[in-house]
């Protein structure tokens, strides 16, 4: 009977969870509350808020555990800077700095911030923590972890097995071998901000064509063991983490993209310059995939496992977890919705939760982990900014009839959500079978790239008839993509797939499952489910943030559970 | 603001290839400021002032968008808006001081504004338009913050002002140290490296492929790695 808190920080995506007596309680992302996308810096304002929600005071925890080891990460950052002799002078200065100015005492800031005896912060790997968030959250037993991502204390990849104590490694891949960060010089190579535009890649692939794959194979080379190499020298990220490829990379897919240049997309198609970008996404995506593919059979060859747990910010890929289950070995494939950093808080606090003697109980997991909508608040201070405000009696039948008629609905439902997709606790939503709607949406409320896709949503029961291989153990988090099979042009991506989320019923507590039903009225089964955010902002999280986008992005209605906001 | 006022708030748009980059800088800073208008929104107990920050915020984020698109047109090629964290002084001065500290920042460039619309009154009446409309937000950001610090902070104000000035102050000495001593530090560095070259002959590349536990868990019995801190 232990209360623990994990946190992550320091790098990207901080955040901070809560795990009571081996249950999760609260679990939050720092740039939910401060309004600074991907904000690294100590979550303390996402600490105090899982402790409010929680109801632990800081002096009762038990532990609080950091997802990572300072020391040891310090150690390969210094080691690496010193390989790159004399090229890694730069580098050497800044992970100094960077190191020296909060990093290395993140345990004392974290003491002193929770007032808490210095002792009770401890810290544990950085993948090991990413293998407790998903063995701990999967819904199934019988499973191996996967975690892969750009790089740990010194180790990108690794396998590992359940165990009483927790997950056990059984192999892993050392840096810089990686393919975080094989994926994040792509990233870069095409102009977007690494460890945030990944997911832009994804996007973008489906545009072009893999010509460049077997440039890219001879980079990264796939092993018999299922293992990979990565060609070190063309991807020198130790010496410009901002950018992270060398020249190699230019020499073989061409010029990188500047980010500044708006992008040629005409009538649904890349033009000029950026089709070849989009070939190169999608060579990357294709290498992308097969490695994961090869580590995916690694893991089962090793453990014989029937089910796999993915973690690691590469396993936020959801082309590549869709191939996993269809093409793997698995039977089934599960990826908690924050698999990324601000993940390793929580596999943190459960490591802990179990060194404490309680056995994790995150089986039945559920994302709706944040702050609570409060729609006295949002009322109150709607009317304020002279805005019309008024509770209904039946806000899913009222905002049904809206979205039938083609309007743009924003969505604030229960508790915020835990990981990077909006899952209908702070949604934006349209009809999904409006092409016009959607590039409204990316243009005018979200101020997007012109090729990002939206993504739908759909009830549990409809999922089968709608996407092929839904509803399955990720869907419910977004964490996958499937092939559509019905007329929904406003959330089929290009390629004819799209990152489906599924609802449970309303008995279950799903945020949008009233809200599906009583759409189906309207001869609808599916909804067009984007986070409330706008481009390069943080999803909303407090009621505030929902009104602030409401008041400049400007869709047609906002409702925060029964209360009605329009102009 | 005098005419020797005016001269040194508008000198650097004089000096060559400082346009544009004084703009996006400026962007950044009304970037900056809706952030921590959105966190205070979000703090405050009473709607109304919640409501002002909001409008706040959507004020200063406009802002922003025209002072980027006016660096880009002076730059003559698109610009990217850095993104930059905030300073979270609601939380961590509470609402007086962080009201007194948003109507310092609003008087102070209010009167910037002022001198920099005269000053392309004549030599960018586009610009000068453009900063004008910013300008009279800015009168009315600095008017409501006034009118808050003397109705329901007024017991509060005078001291939350002071408390504003250091803070103000600290932040300012701090950038001012930074850049002082980052050349310093630059050359400490360096230094550092060059003495620590040896080291570089035992730090060999890591091998590719799969590694056991016991190859990559070397120090796996340490109480460090088992997290005793």
């Amino acid at each position: 009977m232990a209360a623990v808190l994990g946190v992550s920080a320091h790098y990207h995506d901080a955040a901070a969870a809560l795990v009571v007596d081996g249950k999760v309680v609260a679990a939050l992302h720092e740039e939910r509350l401060s309004r600074v996308k991907n904000d690294p810096s100590l979550p303390r304002m996402a600490i105090d808020a899982c402790l409010t929600l929680g109801g632990v005071d800081a002096g009762a925890l038990d532990r609080v555990v950091f997802y990572e080891n300072p020391y040891r990460k310090l150690e390969r950052v210094l080691v690496g800077s010193l390989a790159a002799f004399p090229n890694g002078a730069g580098f050497f200065r800044r992970a100094l700095r960077q190191q020296l100015g909060d990093k290395l005492w993140v345990l004392d800031e974290l003491a002193a911030h929770l007032r808490v005896d210095r002792a009770r912060v401890r810290f544990v790997d950085h993948h090991r923590s990413h293998a407790a968030s998903a063995l701990d959250c999967a819904p199934f037993d019988d499973a191996v972890a996967l975690t892969i991502d750009g790089v740990g204390e010194a180790e990108s990849t690794a396998i590992w097995a359940p165990g009483d104590a927790g997950p056990q490694r059984v192999a892993s891949i050392a840096y810089p071998h990686s393919l975080g960060l094989f994926y994040a010089a792509i990233t870069a190579y095409l102009g977007f901000r690494v460890n945030e535009g990944e997911y832009k890649v994804m996007g973008l692939a489906a545009f072009g064509e893999p010509r460049f794959a077997d440039d890219l194979r001879d980079l990264l080379q796939v092993q018999p063991d299922g293992s990979f190499r990565l060609k070190t020298s063309a991807f020198d990220e130790h010496l410009r983490p901002d950018r992270a490829y060398g020249r190699e990379v230019l020499e073989r897919l061409g010029p990188a993209r500047d980010p500044s240049r708006p992008w040629s997309f005409v009538h649904g198609r890349m033009e000029g310059e950026d089709q070849r970008f989009a070939d190169v996404a999608a060579s990357a995506q294709r290498v992308l995939e097969e490695a994961v593919l090869a580590l995916a059979r690694a893991a089962h060859e090793r453990t014989g496992a029937r089910h796999l747990a993915l973690a690691g910010g590469v396993a936020l890929n959801g082309c590549a977890n869709a191939r996993v289950l269809a093409e793997g070995p698995f039977a089934r494939v599960f990826v908690q919705p924050a698999a990324g950093d601000a993940g390793g808080a929580l596999g943190a606090a459960l490591l802990g939760a179990r060194e404490e003697g309680d056995l994790p109980r995150a089986r039945d997991f559920d994302a709706a982990l944040g702050v609570a909508a409060d729609p006295a608040r949002a009322m109150a201070v709607a009317q304020h900014l002279g805005l019309r405000a008024e509770r209904v009696s039946d806000p899913e039948a009222d905002a049904a009839a809206r979205l039938a008629t083609g309007e743009i609905v924003a969505w604030v439902r229960g508790r915020s959500e835990w990981g990077p997709r909006a899952l209908g606790q702070r949604s934006l939503l349209a009809r999904a079978d409006q092409v016009t709607l959607r590039d409204e949406l990316n243009r005018r409320i979200k101020g997007r790239e012109p090729f990002r896709p939206f993504a739908p949503a759909t009830s549990e029961r409809h999922a089968a008839a709608l996407f092929e291989g839904a509803p399955n153990d990720m869907t419910p988090f977004m964490t996958t993509v499937c092939r559509v099979t019905a007329e929904l042009p406003g959330v089929t991506h290009v390629d004819g797939t799209a990152r489906v989320q599924t609802v449970a019923q309303v008995a279950q507590g799903g945020a949008l499952a009233g809200l599906l039903e009583a759409l189906e009225a309207h001869g609808h089964r599916a909804l067009l489910n984007t986070s409330l955010n706008a481009a390069g902002e943080p999803l909303a999280a407090r009621v505030t943030d929902a009104l602030d986008f409401f008041v400049r992005r400007k869709p047609d209605a906002l409702y925060v559970e029964d209360v009605r906001i329009t102009r | 603001m005098s005419a020797i006022g005016d001269f040194f708030t508008t000198l650097s748009w004089r000096l060559p290839g400082r346009r544009w980059r004084r703009l996006l800088a400026f962007a950044e800073a009304e970037a900056e400021s809706a952030l921590e208008l959105r966190c205070a929104a979000a703090a405050t107990e009473d709607p109304a002032r919640a409501a002002l920050y909001l409008q706040h915020a959507a004020d200063e984020a406009r802002h922003a968008e025209i002072l980027a698109r006016r660096a880009a047109l002076a730059r003559g090629e698109p610009v990217v808006l850095p993104r930059r964290g905030h300073g979270r002084l609601f939380a961590r001065f509470g609402e007086a001081t962080f009201l007194a500290y948003v109507y310092l920042g609003e008087r102070r460039g209010r009167r910037q504004f002022e001198a920099h619309v005269r000053f392309f009154e004549t030599r960018d009446p586009a610009l000068s338009t453009a900063l004008a409309s910013i300008l009279s937000d800015e009168r009315r950001h600095e008017r409501y913050t006034g009118e808050l610090l003397d109705g329901p902070f007024a017991a509060d104000a005078r001291a939350a002002t002071r408390r504003a000035r250091r803070a103000d102050l600290a932040q300012r000495w701090r950038r001012v140290g930074g850049a002082l001593t980052a050349p310093l530090f630059a050359l400490l560095m360096l230094v550092l490296y060059v003495l620590a070259a040896p080291l570089a002959l035992g730090a060999r590349g890591q091998r590719a492929g799969w590694q056991l536990p016991e190859e990559s868990d070397t120090r796996a019995a340490s109480p460090i790695e088992r997290g005793s801190g």
